[in-house]
Order: C-alpha cells, then structure tokens, then sequence
C-alpha cells in the first residue's frame, strides 16, 4: 500500500487498549488521520481522551503489555510502523520522529550531566565522535536560548528551572533534524510567561526547520495561531477535524463548541461571565455507552444519539465532524 | 559619584558559588559524618599496615617455621609473638591482611556484579523473565548459607591450582573462597536492585530516552543503573565486611585458604588450642577482623547517610 505524495504520517483506524485488572480499556478506538509534510496538526482533548497513548503507539512507546496495538496502520514515509520490533523501531525514534514531553521536570535523567544526555542520541545517530557531537550539541543549546552554554553542559538537570529543561528537551531532538515532532503538552507543566517562551521557540524553529509536528493539547487557545489543523478528539475517537479558522469558526461538534466555550477570555468581565464548564465527566473507557460516546453531556443530543454512534464525514469543505446533529440549527443533519 | 569601587570586581555570576555536582556534595556529607571519618581513617591505617608492611617483611618470612622458636610470647625480635611451629605472627598478619582485604573485595564485587545483573535484568523486563530470576534468588536466599559455602569449598577445593600475579603465589583457595563467597552473598542486592529498577523504569526520561532509540541495554546500564548507585555503594561496603568476616568462618573450619597462605581466619585456625596458653595466637588477627569489619561498617553508615538523595544536608 502506497500514501499520497507528501503525506508524512498516514495513521488508519488505530485502536489500542489496555488490559487491566478491572477489564479492557479501550484507549483509541479507530484513529485514523494524515500529516502532510511541513504541516503542523493539533491533538485536542480532555485527559484520557487518548491523544498521548495514540501518538505513543506509533512510536511503540506505551508499554506491553498491559498496552495492545488491537488493529491498524501507521504509514510514516510509506512504511507501516505498527508491524516493527522494538530494534527496527530504533532508526525511527529520535532521528524521524522526535517526541518532546509535557514534564520537563521528569523527562531528562536527574543523575546525568547535561552533555551526556544531549550528545548521547546524536552520537548514535549521526555517528559522530564525541568532541563534534559536542560542538554539534552546543549549537542547538544555543539556539534555543541556553545562556553561557559552554559552562553549563556539565551540569546536572536540576542545576536548571522547567523552562530552561524543555528548551533543552527541544534542542535535543532539534540536533536529530527530525521530520516529524511530536510534542505532548510541552507547555502544560510551565507557567503562563514561559508557556509564551516554548510557543515562540517552537514557532521560530519551524519556520527555520520546517518539520511537521504534532501539538497534543488540552488548551485550545494554545495552538490557535500555531497549527494548520485541529482534530478534536473524545473518548478515543475523532470526533472533529477541520482547518483552524473553520474550528475555531464554524464548529460543527458540540464538544468542540463546549470546548471552545470552557476558554477563559480576556475580554469577558468576571461579573457579567463565569469560567463555563462542561457537564459530567468523559465515560468510563471500560464500558462505553452504545450510542455517541459524548451524548450524557451533550447540550444538542437526539433520540438517535443514544442508539448509534455516528461517524466522521465530511461536513463542509475539508471539514469532518462524528455528529448527528447540526448544530446550527439544532436539528438532526440530513 | 564613584560608586564603581564600593562594589567587588566581576559581575554577579562570578559571585555565585559554583553548583555542587552530586559526588562533591555527597563528599562534604560524608567529611561530617564523624563515626564514618574515623572509620575511614582507621580502615586507611589497616590499609598501610597490610600493604606496607609487605615492604619490611618478605612472605618468605612469613611463612618461615623454626620450630625452636615455637609459641614464643610477644618480644622485641617479635612483636606479635609466635605460632606453633615457630612462624612470625607480625608478618603473617600482614599478609594475611592482604590476602583477607583482597578477598573481601573481589568477594565484594563478584556479590555486586551478580546482584546488578540479576536485578536490573528482573526489574526491568519484568513478567516472566523476572518471576524465574526471583524464584532463583528466593532458592538461594532459603539455602544456609554456611551450609553452602561449606559444601561448596568441600568440593571445590584443591580444584584450582595456584595462580602467581606480580611475583607473590596465591593459593588456589583464594580464588575459590571468592567465588563461593561472591556467588552466596549477592541476593538481598539483587533484590534492592531490583525494587530500584521497578519504581525507576516508570520515570518519563526512561521513556525519553527510548523515544530517541537508545538501545534496551543502555538504558538499563547507562540511565537507569547509575540511579541506583547509592544503595549499591552502600550494599557493596558493607559486602568487603562480610566476605571479610566469611573468609575468616570458613577459614577458620579449615575449609577456606590453605596454609601457608596465611589469612586472618586461618590464623584462627589452631589457635583454639591455645586460648588460654598463647592468647597473642588469636587477640592479633582477631582484632585485626574486628577492627576492620567495625570500620567498613562505620564507613558504609556513613555512605548510606552521605547519598541518601533525601538528606538536603550540606
């Protein structure tokens, strides 16, 4: 099976679960998207929805078991990576696909020197020596704002603050040159001013690398003006995919809208608006209801929702939404 | 206004005292500790006393009998006194010394050698790998021990000729007393080793680092591993003291280290005889054991207190 010229990452109906003691969790339940080359996507959705596990599996990070790949494909540059072992996998993580992780705090080895763990991946993958990996590692700490570099490889993680970690995070899978980087929540665990910082970081060095990525969220204004392409995702599934203007503009899920509703706003005044919530909580992975997962919550929801699941079509131009209604007139859509 | 020369010469970072890598705070903790320096201290006299009292006296030496001499008292022509057939106490417990620390060691890193393997490779993989290698360890665990060591030095001994390194002959029993020893000993580390690694293995950067294809042994051996430095330190320390003190058991039932190789415990080996009668047979090499077990115990107390990552103390 071939993809698209100029589709990087082609993910087809992926469902993983986990086995545990209370009985399977269905994590995600038939996934299937495309990353264009150059493109920037954005993952959305409430913890446990399953943007982390989804991204995860490609790579074959989640751990198996309790974790189990139950079906799909994920074509990257053609190859289907689901089918490989952990040592053919190796060539692919760090050097094509880089993942940068929500907890700087936790992500880097507290008993390594900053040098070892930054030149460690690039002296494997581009096969240098140590002296040039070490050249090669400065010039990316530098690039992504490390002050007085030279003096500081020999430090130790916590000789640095969170923002200063995940800017080291992001120099690292930088000097691999990735063509895909995931990056899962980078900003969640950082305060508002250098969640800014990452944001510019991370704007600054696709336009000078150009790589596609991937920006897992729960913050939709988050990645406002970073993506291309939001997928929207609920219990496991996709439940809404579309260009951001068209997200953010034309909602066509009522998820995204309650979504979209829960942002606080700069401009609401606290008197006149409160910080709105979503109803509820997601469902129970372990048995999910039979109808849209996201009908006991749902301001929109029909006799039909509670009998069938609906699926992603296409309800506008580039524009795909799992609903059974159109939410612009309340009706159920034809 | 001259407010330039009220201020110190260079910026602020200059000022800032430079940041404490692990090994230096872990030092500084350790330099407080006042039982662990004079262990230390007593353990480098110990040291000195083994290894550079070989400079005075020649194995040859020590291992000389004159039977017209026997079971003399401490004098001046020999400060230790002798044993029953004549040999020189001060030079035997100098080489028996070596001989003991030496095997204290190597003991020490057989034990440890085992005990990171088996306990890595059980806590990381997990499943079965690591049900069958602690139903293993849990085997060796339920066995005496002394039952073990003895059948096994019973069975092994005289199997290994002597070696020569560096000019001086070891008996073969040496190896083989570190082998049974070392092989005997590393369970309850491989068990540490093993608790360390499953609670280690769910950190993020583990998975950081396999999301940069770093290869399974590496991340057990080269991120992993060097978090669980601090119990092993410890563990190993106070390894040297019971090999140290299994040495001399085993020894000291005549199925240890051959004369006229000389170790503490086979010193202690027919001194019993003696006990009343030529008391300086056993108060020497006794308490060389003594001392030395007492000191590597005090210096390892102060390792588990010096890199324990939960003292903030400097």
């Amino acid at each position: 099976m071939t993809t698209n010229i100029g589709t990087l990452l082609e993910v087809r109906d992926l469902n993983v679960c986990f086995h545990t003691p209370e009985g399977i969790v269905h994590a995600v339940n038939g996934v299937s998207f495309k990353v264009l080359d150059g493109e920037t996507i954005a993952v959305v959705g409430e913890s446990g929805c399953g943007k982390s596990v989804c991204m995860m599996s490609i790579l074959g990070l989640i751990p198996q078991p309790p974790g189990e790949i139950t079906g799909g494909k994920a074509y990257y540059k053609g190859k289907d990576l689901l089918g490989l072992s952990e040592d053919e996998l190796a060539p692919f993580r760090g050097k094509e696909i880089a993942l940068v992780f929500q907890d700087p705090m936790t992500s880097l080895n507290p008993v390594l020197t900053l040098e070892r763990q930054v030149t460690e991946a690039i002296i494997k993958h581009e096969r240098l020596d140590k002296n040039n990996a070490r050249k090669k590692a400065l010039t990316y700490l530098e690039w992504v704002g490390i002050p007085d570099v030279g003096r500081r490889l020999s430090d130790y993680p916590h000789q640095f603050s969170g923002g200063m970690r995940q800017r080291v995070m992001i120099a690292m899978m930088l000097a691999l040159k990735p063509s895909l980087l995931i990056a899962d929540e980078p900003t969640t665990a950082l305060d508002v001013t250098i969640q800014a910082q990452i944001i510019e970081l991370v704007k600054e060095m696709k336009k000078q690398f150009g790589m596609s990525m991937i920006w897992i969220t729960h913050d939709l204004g988050v990645v406002a003006d970073l993506a291309e392409r939001i997928i929207v995702m609920y219990a496991g599934t996709i439940v809404e995919e579309a260009g951001v203007d068209d997200l953010y503009k034309r909602t066509k899920h009522p998820y995204t809208l309650a979504l979209l509703a829960a942002l606080p706003r700069v401009d609401h005044r606290r008197d006149v608006a409160k910080l709105r919530s979503i109803r509820g909580s997601p469902p129970d992975n372990l048995n999910f209801p039979k109808g849209c997962p996201f009908a006991p919550r749902c301001d929109y929801v029909l006799d039909q929702c509670w009998t069938s699941k609906p699926t992603l079509e296409y309800v506008a131009d580039g524009h795909l939404a799992a609903c059974w209604v159109n939410v612009e007139t309340g009706k159920p859509r034809l | 206004m001259d407010l330039e020369k009220t201020f110190p010469e260079g910026s602020a970072e200059d000022l800032e005292a430079p940041p404490l890598s692990l090994s230096k705070m872990a030092w500084m903790r350790f330099r407080r500790h006042k039982m662990a320096m004079f262990g230390a201290s007593l353990l480098l006299f110990l040291l000195l006393f083994s290894f550079a009292g070989a400079l005075f006296f020649s194995e040859g030496y020590a291992n000389y009998t004159n039977t017209d001499i026997r079971l003399t008292s401490p004098n001046s022509a020999h400060p230790f006194g002798t044993d029953p057939i004549g040999r020189d106490i001060l030079a035997r417990t100098i080489y028996g010394g070596q001989i003991s620390v030496i095997i204290g060691l190597s003991a020490a890193f057989v034990m440890v050698f085992v005990g990171i393997f088996v306990g890595s490779i059980s806590g990381y993989f997990g499943g079965w790998i690591d049900a069958v290698l602690m139903r293993i360890t849990e085997a060796f665990i339920s066995i005496p021990r002394i039952f073990l060591v003895l059948v096994m030095a019973k069975f092994f001994s005289n199997k290994v000729p002597d070696i020569t390194i560096y000019g001086s002959t070891f008996s073969g029993s040496v190896v083989v007393i570190i082998l049974i020893i070392g092989l005997t000993s590393w369970m309850s580390l491989a068990r540490i080793v093993r608790a360390e690694f499953l609670s280690l293995k769910e950190n993020e950067f583990v998975v950081a680092a396999r999301s940069t294809g770093t290869p399974t042994w590496q991340i057990i051996f080269g991120h992993i591993l060097p978090n669980t430095i601090a119990p092993i330190i410890v563990a190993a320390t106070l390894g040297v003291a019971s090999a140290i003190i299994g040495e001399s058991y085993i020894s000291f039932l005549g199925l240890g280290v051959q004369p006229p190789t000389a170790t503490w415990g086979n010193m202690l080996d027919g001194a019993y005889q003696y006990i009343q009668t030529a008391p300086w047979l056993w108060i020497f090499p006794g308490g060389l054991i003594l001392l030395t077990v007492l000191s590597i115990n005090f210096v390892g107390d102060g390792l588990r207190d010096a890199l324990d990552p939960r003292s903030r103390l400097i």
